[in-house]
């Protein structure tokens, strides 16, 4: 029988599984922690040693408005998710069989669909001779043609389009496991259907609320493809800000800072994100 | 009660309109996509295939497929391998750290892309990978590995340990376990996985901007491209097989899925 | 694999066994010693530490200190899978990607046995298992009942000299229950292996058993024959974890005329017993409920033990009444077999209780 060498220490099963990770952890380390401390590092020595970069960014100027901007239209963003995402997610909640089969493809399609590809769509939608357009003239509802892009409201449209199913299927998930003879006794006990919604439903799916929140939030904060099809220089985003300046402008320290200022967002939202769905990342996203 | 039935419409009713409005892009890519013109008007005045003709007669599309799949292919692989290695320590090790792992095998799927994007390409400018195939794999193996971890993590949770513990009993070791029960377990989980890097890898655009170079253009950075410089119906015919060879990875992906179901596997095993 | 042989049970011998998780003492330092063939049952309550016990001795469940020694050796070092043990887990914990014969034939595969003995031994167990021509189904295709048997024959095909059960039977309903309590017992006849049984359910234990162990907060409370531990529990924990007893704090002992201790409880019922632990300061008084005998005629003699009280409540379950008397602010539980003729009691009547001495047991409160 074959023996270790320290015969009285315990065999535990736990011992080769932390080897395991080796192999994830160092590829992650060379290539994705390494390269985030690389662009952290870079934000404070490139051009010049010092505060230069962030100087620049948080002076009075259009960096700080991109800033912003991202901040609000993220924000935005999430909120319209949420009010959206809530009633069908409840309806879905709800759903059996064939309608809830249905209701999941549709949600789980454009998922699928790529991103260029959909904010390509929303292009032909939102453009002067498109459909949009079209519809309004149409209807006479306008005389000439509505100048949508580049612009805000493209930006919503696509990025909310993009980020719904994100808010919808946390939701659903949370959703479907609050037990409905609650709201029943709620009603028995004399509360009216608002109010049983209100102080029982409500604060039963708020874990889910949470989850699909600071997923839509902290996702929408790093948008690029959406705000740069759609967005103009009148409605830049980070991300669109950052490309530019490391690509056009080969402006490598100041992109860096400002990834940096993103980052320290995304990071702050992500660790939320965590506490809310316990720790389990990611799983709230289980497609 | 009538009040309730009216809310249950109101609701049902706006269900769907969400649902149209989540739908509505692919049903204006796809018929653009056969118009007769060489502008976006839609719905188009006639139909044609002459755009499809126009993509197959640029060799730029064919090519930038197939550097895709050759970028996809490896990203899937890589990171079934690594995902499911740490979806077996986090979820089977007895690990204290377990939770601040897996924290940091998901994030990379969760932070903005511009970040590693910026930050990747002067790593891998001095491993000399810049532009070659290998630094996309790496770089897209990074943000589709949580995919798999997720999956995987959720095929290892949906039956216990102790069926593990069972087969050591029977005097199977960690590998013969892993092959004879861990792995016939969680394939479903592993096979899906790798659809979704796929998937992943296949519609990445921000780390291909920063890392392919004219050789390993893909489908993505090119289609960015030409939306950057002029609008033909060209690029909804390619949308439009895009589109299709999407919906064939998701109905493989959710036939696995089904088929992963109908396994029978015990509830509290 | 070398250990590959027909053996007959190994005798287990634990020593100053333990395992902490942090704070929580799973298993306090624990002896215990496991004749050859011997079936063992482990009963407890939930988080007693039963299955700690067991997972140190199958190798799940690395221990903190102590030993295990089958047949003299120490396993604690040996993986399990060279531990040449048998479990049985409480949800079956079958293969579901696996026929029902090639999870039995599992084991024998692992030990790399020749493919025609191994189809050999899955058949001859698999009647044995009373599920001939079963092979080919999938486990989810059988019952409850079915799936255990099947556990059973796997954990037992490599002829284990060790045999561990955690639970085998909770997942079932009663009826099926007792005739795998049966078939179990007889598989255990067949095979001769040491049997170590994990049960929270102490009838199935003392039906079942050679010998009991009681665990309670991780401690064995007391090990012996289940009769030894029904009629001399060494405290109130074994005594009202075993069958059901009626408990009376003692409050005094008044005095000891020959063999007879009177003492006095704490509700000021005076009882007699005959014996009684010299060194313990906290005792009870544990009278088991058919030990007692009811009636309404005062003059009774030769019961020492009398006690007054009115009918509160009457249960005929099968074969036996069970009816509980007031007494004061308490119920006393009393049983007795059925009997044809004899008109149960009525709830509100006055009734005497009168027991022997020698049925009030004085033990140890802790
Ligand atoms: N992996 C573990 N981590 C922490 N505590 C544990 C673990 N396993 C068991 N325990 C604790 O050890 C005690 C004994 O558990 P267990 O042996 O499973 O009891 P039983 O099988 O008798 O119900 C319980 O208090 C339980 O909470
Ligand atoms: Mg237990």
């Amino acid at each position: 029988m074959a023996r270790s060498v320290d015969a009285a220490r315990p065999w535990t099963i736990s011992r080769g599984h932390a080897w395991l990770l080796a192999a994830p952890l160092v590829f992650l380390a060379i290539f994705f922690l390494w390269p985030l401390a690389r662009v952290v590092v870079r934000g404070f020595v490139d051009p010049a040693l010092g505060l230069g970069n962030y100087a620049r960014i948080f002076g009075d100027g259009p960096y700080l408005r991109v800033i912003w901007n991202t901040i609000e239209t993220a924000a935005a963003v999430t909120a319209i998710c949420l009010v959206v995402a809530y009633p069908v997610a409840y309806v879905m909640a709800r759903a059996r069989g064939a309608w809830l089969q249905i209701m999941a493809a549709l949600i789980v399609i454009p998922l699928w669909t790529s991103v260029v590809i959909r904010s390509y769509a929303w292009m032909v939608v939102f453009q002067r001779r498109g459909v949009l357009n079209d519809l309004l003239l149409g209807l006479g509802l306008v005389d000439t043609p509505v100048r949508f892009l580049p612009g805000s409201i493209g930006v919503h449209v696509g990025m909310v389009h993009i980020m719904l199913p994100f808010m919808i299927l946390p939701l659903v998930a949370n959703m479907r496991g609050i037990d409905q003879t609650l709201l029943r006794a709620a009603e028995i006990l004399g509360a009216n259907p608002f109010n049983a919604f209100l102080r029982v439903f409500l604060p039963l799916s708020l874990p889910g609320i949470n989850a699909g929140v600071a997923l839509v939030f902290m996702t929408s904060l790093g948008f690029f493809i959406t705000p740069a099809l759609l967005g103009g220089p009148q409605h830049m985003m980070a991300a669109v800000l950052i490309e530019q300046q490391a690509n056009v402008y080969l402006n490598w320290g100041l992109a860096s800072a400002l990834a940096s200022t993103l980052l320290v967002v995304t990071l702050a939202i992500y660790l939320f994100y965590l506490r809310v769905t316990g720790g389990a990342a990611g799983t709230a996203i289980g497609r | 009660m009538a009040g309730g039935g009216i809310l249950r419409i109101m609701l049902v009713g706006f269900a769907a309109l969400v649902l149209g409005y989540l739908i509505l892009p692919t049903f204006i890519v796809v018929p653009l996509s056969f118009s007769n013109q060489n502008y976006l008007s839609f719905p188009p005045p006639g139909w044609s295939t002459r755009w499809y003709e126009a993509m197959a007669g640029d060799l730029a599309w064919p090519q930038a497929a197939v550097n895709s799949f050759l970028i996809g292919v490896p990203t899937a692989l890589l990171s079934v391998v690594l995902g499911t290695l740490a979806a077996l320590a986090v979820k089977r090790g007895r690990l204290g750290w377990a939770a601040a792992a897996s924290a940091v095998v998901v994030a990379p799927m969760l932070l903005p892309h511009v970040i590693m994007a910026i930050g990747l390409y002067p790593v891998m400018l001095d491993l000399g990978m810049l532009r070659g195939f290998l630094s996309v794999v790496v770089a897209h193996t990074v943000v589709a590995m949580p995919l798999v971890f997720i999956t995987v993590c959720a095929s290892l949770g949906s039956y216990g340990e102790a069926l593990e513990l069972a087969a050591m009993t029977c005097g199977a070791g960690p590998w013969a376990t892993f092959r004879h029960v861990t792995f016939p377990m969680i394939r479903t989980g592993m096979l899906v996985g790798g659809v979704l890097a796929f998937a992943t890898s296949f519609d990445e655009l921000m780390l291909s901007l920063f890392l392919t170079g004219p050789g390993t253009r893909t489908l993505p950075r090119l289609i960015w491209e030409q939306l950057n410089m002029f609008l033909t119906p060209t690029i909804a015919a390619v949308a439009t097989l895009i589109f299709a060879f999407s919906l064939l990875l998701l109905g493989a992906a959710a036939a696995l899925q089904a088929r992963g179901r109908a396994q029978p596997v015990l509830r509290h095993g | 694999m070398a250990e590959y042989s027909k053996q007959r049970g190994a005798g287990v011998v634990i020593e100053a066994l333990a395992k902490r998780y942090g704070e929580v003492e799973a298993l306090a330092p624990t002896d215990l010693t496991v004749q050859s063939g011997e079936f063992f049952s482990l009963i407890g309550p939930s988080g007693s530490g039963k299955s700690t016990l067991l997972g140190c001795i199958a190798g799940f469940v690395p221990p903190s200190a102590g030993r295990i020694l089958v047949n003299g050796a120490d396993i604690v070092a040996v993986p399990p899978y060279r531990r040449n043990i048998g479990m049985v887990f409480q949800n079956y914990s079958l293969f579901p990607h696996m026929s029902v014969a090639e999870n039995i034939a599992f084991p024998l595969r692992m030990r790399k046995l020749p493919p025609g003995e191994i189809a050999g031994r899955v058949e001859r167990i698999l009647s044995v298992v009373r599920l001939p021509g079963m092979g080919d189904r999938a486990p989810s295709q059988l019952s409850g009942g079915q799936q255990q048997r099947v556990a059973l024959a796997r954990a037992a095909v490599y002829d284990p000299p060790l045999l561990l059960m955690d639970e085998p039977l909770g997942a079932l309903d009663k009826n099926l229950r007792e005739e795998m309590q049966y078939e179990i017992k007889q598989f255990h006849r067949a095979i001769g292996a040491t049997v170590l049984y994990v049960t929270h359910d102490q009838e199935e234990a003392a039906t079942m058993s050679d010998r009991i162990a009681i665990l309670n907060h991780g401690r064995i409370e007391q090990a012996g024959e289940p009769r030894a531990l029904y009629e001399q529990p060494r405290n109130a924990f074994v005594a009202s974890f075993l069958g059901d007893a009626n408990l009376f704090e003692v409050r005094r002992v008044d005095g000891a005329i020959a063999d007879r201790i009177a003492v006095e409880t704490s509700d000021g019922l005076r009882l007699v017993a005959t014996h009684a632990p010299v060194t313990v300061a906290r005792l009870v008084a544990c009278i088991r409920p058919e030990a007692i005998r009811l009636g309404n005629d005062p003059e009774r003699t030769g019961e020492t033990n009398v006690i007054d009280g009115v009918v509160a409540d009457v249960v005929h379950a099968a074969g036996s009444v069970r009816t509980r008397v007031s007494v004061g602010d308490r119920l006393v539980t009393v049983r007795a077999a059925t009997q044809r003729n004899v008109t149960g009691w009525r709830v509100g009547e006055a009734v005497r209780m009168a027991w022997h001495p020698r049925d009030t047991l004085l033990i140890p409160k802790e």
